[in-house]
């Protein structure tokens, strides 16, 4: 089988110190247009009993992918490993995916007529090593890793872990999980 | 650095369920924070000494120190029972208004006996015992002894403190900070359940005019049980290599002709009004030396921001030549950007000459009469000691990754930095320690200084040869560092078998221990062993040079004051000024140079007023709605926004923003403009709308007399909506 690359986030061992956002943009060259990976922050209960979740986000790089379909040119794709890339050059600048990621993870550059996103950083994965937000990550709470090695960090953290994704009902089977969200979301019920 | 090294710490440990942790703060900044583990405590600005006071109180009532520990009146005594530190809990103080050394502590002399230091009263023969020689002493003596001259009324240090927290109850404390007794009591609870492995820290408390009580007092909460140097309790940074002082090889720190700086700072600081000759002819005169001009800050240190107003007062000299080089004092000193100070800055009666060193049209340097450029941290040396939260031995250096952008000047034609500058200009009038024949080295040969690498190449080869020697550069390393290409001039500023442990250390970015050596058993591997003072003879000797009344010794509650001690509560009520800015750093722009930084530009491109949403809904206000936030001596404009995440009554404004100058506009030099670029100005920025202080005679910023603490948080400001 071969390996489907994705992504553990721990959102209660996030401190929302923005270096994975600062790192990805270092390292990709990120346009001010947008971000590859950010992180949103947002307080939960009432005062004085508040917690604020930060949950990182990137592409999901998910198994249906509304984005591809949309493209005209096949200038997107999702590779054997699970990634999915944009080709900058066949991309005729559309920005069809764009609208067609409900995950806002896609980045129009219009003076550039080209889409960014986040590749999981294949060019670092090439050489071995971890996409530029997980090695960066302050306190640990990205994970990175094969899905389809069940000995792999992600897998042993799903199977030890209850988590979710993000926007389950679009039903599109994104290959980023959070460990944690609820301990926060359930604060407000 | 060190702030990522506490995120990791912290979540780490909480995650483990190995650490417990309340944030105190008037802005729940949500960084470790995880629900059921951590808790947010909001408390009011320039509160926190009312807080500590409280848990104080509690810990007396209830005997929760560790008595063990705090009757030990020396180190020898604290160290026999398995501790790193000792106080001076059990020392007795004079407190005779009748006695000439009231306020001091007893010494041997006071009562007839032979020896040198304190005396105690042994707890083995109830009777004053030097404390050297007691092993154990009573904590809460307070009574009499039988003097040379008669009894002498006396206390001890704790005694002494404990009589200052109680000066107010549980309950007031609670209503001065805004939390709850019962929580007060709580955290006292939790922070004396488990022995000496308890420590506190803080940054922003510190900010306030009302700070140095509270300071103490924070320090003073794990002196009570026993914390300094043990594992699991408070820890002093680690140690650094040798770099600029006298080292194994090199010595950078002394030369032939050295002049020892000698004389009066001009920030009044650490010094005693009444050594000066302004005091002495006033009460030659007959006249009452009470008030001084400005404060003098007996008990401050660095007090950089109290240079300007010193220099727009002339006082207590004239300034002649102002240089400023990696700092930028008109941003970043509360209270001096405003219309009163800023004319006087311009007089050239009051500041002769300003030059400022700087990589920008910083905020500060716009005032300068010259403008030398610097180099940026990619173009420039650096060795950086520990920072907090690190606690093993380690020095870091920056080196010069481009050459430097900036014209070259000078007798060795060098890029014009801030080292070129004071090395052009030192030759230039013939100073010592300059140029030929400059540096000494271990063989006692000299060595020149006529570049920068002359001296900082030096301090790495010192840090090289600190304790076992840095191994050579690998090939490897010097070739993908491009180490293997550098000036000559560097290579020649190191004997040639020096050459490559330097680079080994450049190449590593600087000399580190391994992150294991935390501990020698239950100690900490390092802080030598430490005496803890709960009450302070220095401090309780001098005077407020506003008022001539003596400082209180040990950490009592101080409500926020001007100078003269009336109450800024009084002068501006809260019916009129509602709310206290507490200013906050933020996570992406810590500090005032970031603003030309792309990435961060982005990521956060500006800040917000923030304000507890129960305050918004009060005042009518809304999420996003811009408004003018007016304090009693200036105004700036900002957006709101609306959170459950914000004290009562306090406006949340982070540092960074809101500059007017760095860059954001345009600028003509030599004719020609160089753009600038707005973004950099975007924000509120919070020193601007820091209080003046009009109760003293010169034009002063609102700060604390004894330590010189602006007024950074805590100021008094209402809203007023533009929309």
């Amino acid at each position: 089988m071969s390996r489907k690359w994705g992504m553990v986030i721990d959102v209660r061992k996030c401190v929302g110190c923005h270096a994975c956002s600062a790192a990805c943009r270092i390292e990709n060259n990120v346009t001010k247009e947008g971000n590859r990976s950010w992180v949103i922050e947002q307080e939960v209960s009432n005062y004085p009993e508040v917690h604020t979740l930060k949950v990182p986000q990137l592409c999901n790089h998910c198994d249906n992918t509304p984005c591809v379909s949309a493209c005209p040119v096949e200038a997107t794709a999702k590779n054997e490993q699970g990634i999915v890339y944009v080709d900058r050059e066949k991309c005729i600048g559309c920005f069809a995916c764009v609208g067609a990621c409900p995950y806002g993870a896609r980045i129009k550059e219009t003076e550039n007529k080209k889409v960014d996103k986040c590749d999981f950083c294949a060019h670092r994965l090439e050489h071995g090593l971890l996409p530029a937000c997980v090695t960066t990550c302050t306190t640990q709470a990205r994970f990175f890793g094969d899905l389809n090695d069940p000995n792999s960090t992600v897998s042993k953290l799903l199977k030890e872990n209850k988590y979710e994704v993000l926007l389950p009902e679009e039903e599109l089977g994104p290959n980023v999980y959070y460990i944690g969200i609820n301990e926060y979301k359930n604060l407000n019920k | 650095m060190s702030f990522q090294t506490l995120a990791r710490k912290t979540v780490k440990g909480v995650m483990e369920n190995k650490l417990k942790l309340a944030v105190i703060d008037p802005l729940m900044q949500g960084g470790t924070d995880i629900p059921g583990k951590t808790k947010w405590i909001p408390i009011k600005p320039s509160t926190d000494g009312a807080l500590v006071l409280g848990m104080m109180h509690w810990i007396f009532d209830k005997e929760k120190f560790d008595s063990k520990f705090l009757e030990c009146p020396n180190e020898e005594a604290a160290q026999s029972i398995g501790f790193k530190s000792h106080t001076n809990a059990t020392h007795l103080v004079i407190v005779d208004d009748k006695h000439p050394n009231n306020k001091k502590f007893l010494k041997p002399e006071d009562l007839g006996l032979e020896g040198d230091g304190f005396i105690v009263i042994d707890k083995k023969t109830g009777k004053p015992q030097l404390h050297s020689k007691a092993s154990a002493a009573h904590l809460f003596y307070n009574g009499e002894v039988e003097g040379k001259k008669g009894t002498i009324k006396v206390a001890t240090s704790l005694y002494l403190l404990k009589q200052g927290v109680n000066r107010y109850s549980i309950d007031e404390y609670a209503k001065i900070c805004g939390i709850s007794a019962k929580q007060i009591e709580e955290i006292a609870k939790e922070f004396t359940s488990h022995g000496h492995k308890v420590a506190v820290d803080t940054l922003g408390g510190t900010n306030s005019i009302n700070a140095l009580p509270f300071t103490v007092a924070l320090w003073l909460l794990p002196a009570l049980m026993g914390s300094y140097n043990m594992k699991g309790g408070m820890a002093s940074n680690g140690p650094s290599f040798k770099t600029f002082a006298e080292g194994p090889k090199y010595d950078l720190a002394t030369f032939d002709g050295q002049v020892k700086p000698s004389g009066v700072k001009i920030s009044r600081e650490q010094f005693h009004y009444e050594n000066t000759t302004e005091y002495k002819n006033k009460v030659a005169q007959g006249k009452n030396p009470y008030p001084s001009k400005l404060p003098w800050h007996t008990n401050g240190l660095s007090l950089d921001g109290q240079t300007l107003f010193s220099a727009i007062n002339k006082y207590p000299y004239q300034c002649k030549i102002l240089v400023n080089c990696f700092a930028n004092p008109i941003y970043g000193t509360p209270s001096l950007y405003q219309e009163t100070m800023i004319e006087e800055i311009k007089k050239t009666s009051n500041i002769p000459l300003i030059i400022s060193v700087d990589i920008v049209m910083g905020e500060t340097t716009s005032y300068a009469d010259y403008i030398v450029p610097d180099t940026s941290v990619y173009e420039q040396w650096a060795m950086v000691p520990v920072r907090a939260n690190i606690n093993t031995k380690m020095t870091s250096v920056r080196h010069p990754i481009i050459e430097p952008a900036t014209p070259k000047v000078g007798s060795s034609n060098q890029p014009i930095s801030m080292e070129t500058f004071l090395i052009e200009v030192a030759k230039k009038v013939g100073m010592p320690g300059f140029g030929g024949d400059a540096i000494k080295d271990a063989n006692g040969k000299l060595w020149p200084l006529n570049t920068r690498e002359d001296y900082f190449m030096k301090a790495i080869a010192n840090m090289a040869y600190d304790g076992d020697v840095v191994s050579n550069i690998e090939k490897e390393d010097d070739k993908i560092t491009g180490l293997d290409s550098i000036p000559k001039h560097w290579q020649d500023a190191v004997k040639a078998d020096e050459l490559f442990a330097v680079k080994n250390v450049i190449a590593k970015g600087g000399r580190f221990e391994a992150d294991t050596n935390y501990y020698d058993g239950e100690f900490m591997k390092y802080g030598n062993p430490s005496k803890i003072c709960f009450y302070s003879e220095n401090l309780a000797n001098s005077k407020n040079s506003i008022t001539g009344e003596y400082n209180e010794g040990m950490p009592v509650w101080m409500p926020e004051t001007l100078a003269d001690g009336t109450l800024v509560s009084e002068v501006y009520p809260s019916e009129e000024y509602p709310f206290s800015i507490c200013s906050s750093k933020s996570k992406l722009r810590g500090i005032s140079m970031l603003n030309n930084c792309p990435t961060l530009q982005v990521l956060s491109d500006k800040n917000y007023i923030e304000i507890n949403a129960l305050d918004a809904k009060d005042f009518g206000l809304k999420d996003g709605q811009e408004v003018t936030v007016e304090t009693p001596t200036n105004k700036a404009t900002g957006v709101l926004k609306v959170k459950q995440g914000v004290s009562r009554g306090t406006l949340g404004i982070s540092f960074g923003y809101g500059k007017w100058e760095y860059g954001s506009k345009d600028t003509t030099i030599d004719g020609k403009v160089i753009k600038g670029e707005e973004i950099r100005s975007v924000g509120t920025a919070t020193n601007p709308l820091a209080l003046a202080d009009k109760s003293v005679e010169g034009k002063y910023g609102l700060s604390d007399v004894v330590s010189g603490t602006h007024n950074r948080s805590g100021i008094k400001a209402k809203i007023v909506p533009l929309s």
